[in-house]
């Protein structure tokens, strides 16, 4: 998958999830300032990105996204350890609906 | 007579007639839980059991599991010899297209609490082995003919004998004395028949299964080519699954078992799929081809290494347990429905019970009213789950509403069935007991309108509803759906969990609205009117000017800021239809309907 194709994706996810329009994301765009969105939308962009990687998000990394740039990178870079069969992170203890409170905006973990 | 072997096997304190699942386990957990009693267990079959070919009833889910790896202690049996489980798995959708690209709701990571596929031949081989080491007699090759209960007394005046008369291996006939007969013989019903005690339950619904002797898994359905679908299985544990192919009337199991066999079974609604359909080997290989047809071509060189059909398999029985000491358990008890795999729920849940009362009976203070009260809820709860598992013919047609049907069924049995038996709230004094009740008759009446608002839904939908992704996690973390099942292992009193229920109930309240809320904006303003109609809203006291529905017409952020947590929740996980009117209109409609019908009822 090329960048673009992954923006593709990415745009398509985004918008289908939160009413956003597509024509409001771009690359730059931060996700908590410019989409309006809060750490439990993160969590499930994602479970939705883990379906197009095949691969369980590394929580630390996740968590440091800010833009949709820097989750296209995300996903490319999961690609790419995909296709090299890098080892998996190990399933993380899964959070409770209360610990991943919408209040703490930005501590994106994997959610599953 | 208590400490004594039943050596002679003249008399035990518990006499337990049949060596199933149900038997087998209820002498250990005797043994375990009140070892001063004497056991003997008469099991008409003999060893060897065959691998895999033997019984139903290879998947368990958290309540049974907990009570086989837990109340049993066989957790470490379990994982060495059977197969740890991923949980419950459902493809839907077009049931004829690619498999591929059928919409797929299950767990994306093993769960949290673990359950377990049983082959149920190597069980209850080893289950026979481990009873005797525990020092329960077991006679194999003992049939039995005749109980005969001695109702004289009840609660605390003297025991009264009853005997059971058995035939041998040999031929010669025996009767033994009992404190406690306990049936356990499956369902033949013997003391349910003797009582006349059966009861029907309305679920026309029949089966047929059998193994194979290779592992089918829904991976073999699908392309390798196919990457995203197989990527999606992380862990590489998605076989380990209980897989139901589900689709208009019926629904199909795959499971795996640790013998290398495979079970496989189609459980059809007569009205959809009449039993003859499907009842023998040719027909339910006929049966596939017609409805599931990816499965039917994988098995078409595969021999079937057994099979066996069974009509109308539901029935329910007002009294199981009594205080004249006799208790019919596992299947001669009562059967609901093979959706879910309850039957090993209530299995564990009714032998819990039978160990209690003669744990109470053996230390002299057996109590009727506890007896009756623990009766009650075994009644209630599995005319309860026989309502959530049948009727559901026109919701397998469309995943979309069947995920909404396994967010409410999920949370009603987390938040109320296994956390009443994890957190051991039969422990509770009368009073409190009672309490606990009492919310379960308020689930009750929120499940008979959820399960209408659900199957309304599905049958006035127009065209297939598959919902909007490929895969839905289920349970889909972090949500408060999630909690329910991780609140199951955290430690708390009985007094703590009745006092979560009771807050509980109110959020499975919230949740039947959403169901309403979502049945609302997919039907839309021409099916509004009619869904509150037949659905009959106008019990759930959901008004238009429910700060809920009022919410639902701010903006999207505005919005998820004004829900309570379960309606986003449900948003996230199911996706929100895009609507041009209003929810508040849409539930005004609705519920025009729902007093128009009432008032021509009312009028009629
Ligand atoms: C289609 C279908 C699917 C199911 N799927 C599941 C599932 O996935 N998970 C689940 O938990 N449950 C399931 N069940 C329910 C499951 O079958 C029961 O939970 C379980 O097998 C009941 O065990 P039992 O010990 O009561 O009966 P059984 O295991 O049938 O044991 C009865 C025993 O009594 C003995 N016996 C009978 N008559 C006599 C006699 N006269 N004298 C002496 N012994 C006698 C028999 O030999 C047998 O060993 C399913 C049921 C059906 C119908």
């Amino acid at each position: 998958m090329t960048r673009e194709e992954i923006l593709q994706e990415i745009v398509e996810i985004l918008s289908d999830s939160f009413e956003l329009d597509p024509k409001q994301i771009h690359p730059e765009s931060t996700l908590y300032e410019d989409l309006d969105l809060d750490s439990i939308d993160a969590v499930d962009i994602f479970v939705q990105l883990r379906d197009l990687t095949g691969r369980r998000p590394n929580p630390d990394v996740a968590k440091e996204i800010r833009t949709v740039d820097e989750l296209v990178t995300f996903v490319e870079d999961e690609l790419a350890a995909a296709e090299r069969g890098d080892p998996e992170p190990e399933p993380a203890a899964p959070p409770t609906r209360t610990e991943a409170a919408p209040d703490d905006t930005g501590s994106a973990a994997s959610g599953t | 007579m208590r400490s004594d072997r039943v050596g002679a096997r003249r008399q035990a304190d518990v006499v337990i007639c049949g060596g199933g699942l149900a038997g087998l386990t209820l002498a250990r957990q005797l043994r375990l839980e009140v070892p001063a009693a004497a056991v003997l267990v008469l099991e008409r079959t003999t060893r060897p059991l065959p691998d895999a070919c033997h019984k139903v009833g290879e998947s368990t889910i958290e309540l049974g599991a907990h009570y086989l790896a837990h109340t049993l202690g066989l957790e470490a049996y379990l994982r060495r010899e059977h197969i740890l489980k991923n949980g419950l798995r459902f493809f839907g959708g077009d049931t004829a297209g690619t498999f591929g690209e059928r919409p797929e709701i299950g767990p994306s990571e093993p769960p949290v609490i673990p359950a377990f596929q049983l082959d149920r031949g190597k069980l209850e081989r080893d289950l026979r082995a481990m009873v005797e080491a525990e020092g329960v007699t077991l006679v194999e090759g003992a049939m039995v003919e005749a109980v005969a209960l001695d109702e004289g007394s009840s609660g605390s005046a003297a025991p009264g004998a009853h005997t059971v008369t058995y035939r041998d291996a040999a031929g010669a006939s025996h009767t033994v004395a009992a404190r406690w007969v306990v049936d356990a013989m499956g369902r033949r019903r013997l003391l349910q028949k003797q009582l006349g005690l059966r009861r029907p339950a309305s679920n026309p619904q029949s089966a047929a299964w059998f193994r194979v002797a290779e592992r089918v898994v829904p991976a073999d359905l699908v392309a390798p080519s196919v990457r995203a679908w197989h990527a999606r299985d992380v862990g590489g544990s998605r076989w380990r699954s209980t897989s139901h192919l589900i689709g208009r009337g019926y629904w199909v199991w795959m499971i795996p078992l640790s013998t290398g066999f495979t079970s496989l079974g189609v459980v059809a609604d007569a009205a959809a799929h009449p039993f003859a359909s499907f009842n023998t080997p040719e027909r339910a290989r006929a049966f596939l081809r017609a409805h599931e047809p990816a499965l039917a071509a994988r098995l078409e060189d595969v021999a079937f290494a057994d099979f066996r059909a069974m009509p109308d398999y539901s029935y329910l029985s007002e009294r199981v347990l009594s205080a004249q000491r006799w208790a019919s358990v596992g299947e001669a008890g009562f059967f609901v429905d093979p959706l879910y795999s309850l039957g090993g729920d209530f299995l564990g849940l009714g032998n819990t019970f039978v160990a209690a009362l003669v744990a109470d009976d053996l230390s002299g203070h057996l109590d009727p009213a506890k007896v009756d009260e623990l009766n009650a809820f075994l009644y209630e709860t599995s005319r309860d789950a026989l309502r959530t598992t049948s009727g559901n013919s026109a919701i397998f047609a469309h995943a979309r509403i069947f995920a909404a049907k396994l967010w409410w069924d999920f949370f009603h049995y987390w938040s109320f069935f296994a956390a009443y038996f994890f957190q051991q709230l039969w422990k509770l004094d009368l009073r409190e007991h009672h309490a606990v009740r009492a919310i379960g008759h308020r689930y009750d009446a929120l499940n008979v309108v959820a399960q209408r608002v659900l199957e309304t839904w599905a049958e006035l939908s127009p065209e297939r509803l598959d919902g909007r992704r490929a895969f839905m996690p289920l349970p889909m973390f972090p949500s408060v759906l999630a909690d329910q099942h991780l609140a199951l292992t955290e430690p708390r009193t009985p007094e703590q969990t009745l006092a979560k229920m009771a807050g509980d109930v109110q959020t499975a309240e919230a949740l039947v609205r959403e169901l309403v809320v979502l049945a609302l904006r997919d039907l839309g303003p021409a099916l509004a009117r009619r869904f509150g109609e037949v659905a009959r809203l106008d019990t759930l006291g959901f008004v238009p000017s429910d700060p809920r529905v009022v919410a639902d017409d701010l903006p999207r952020r505005a919005r998820v800021e004004a829900l309570p947590p379960i309606a986003r929740d449900m948003e996230r996980a199911l996706g929100r239809t895009s609507s041009s009117v209003a929810t508040s209109a849409l539930l005004a409609a609705a519920l025009d309907g729902a007093r128009a019908a009432s008032s021509a009822d009312s009028a009629a």
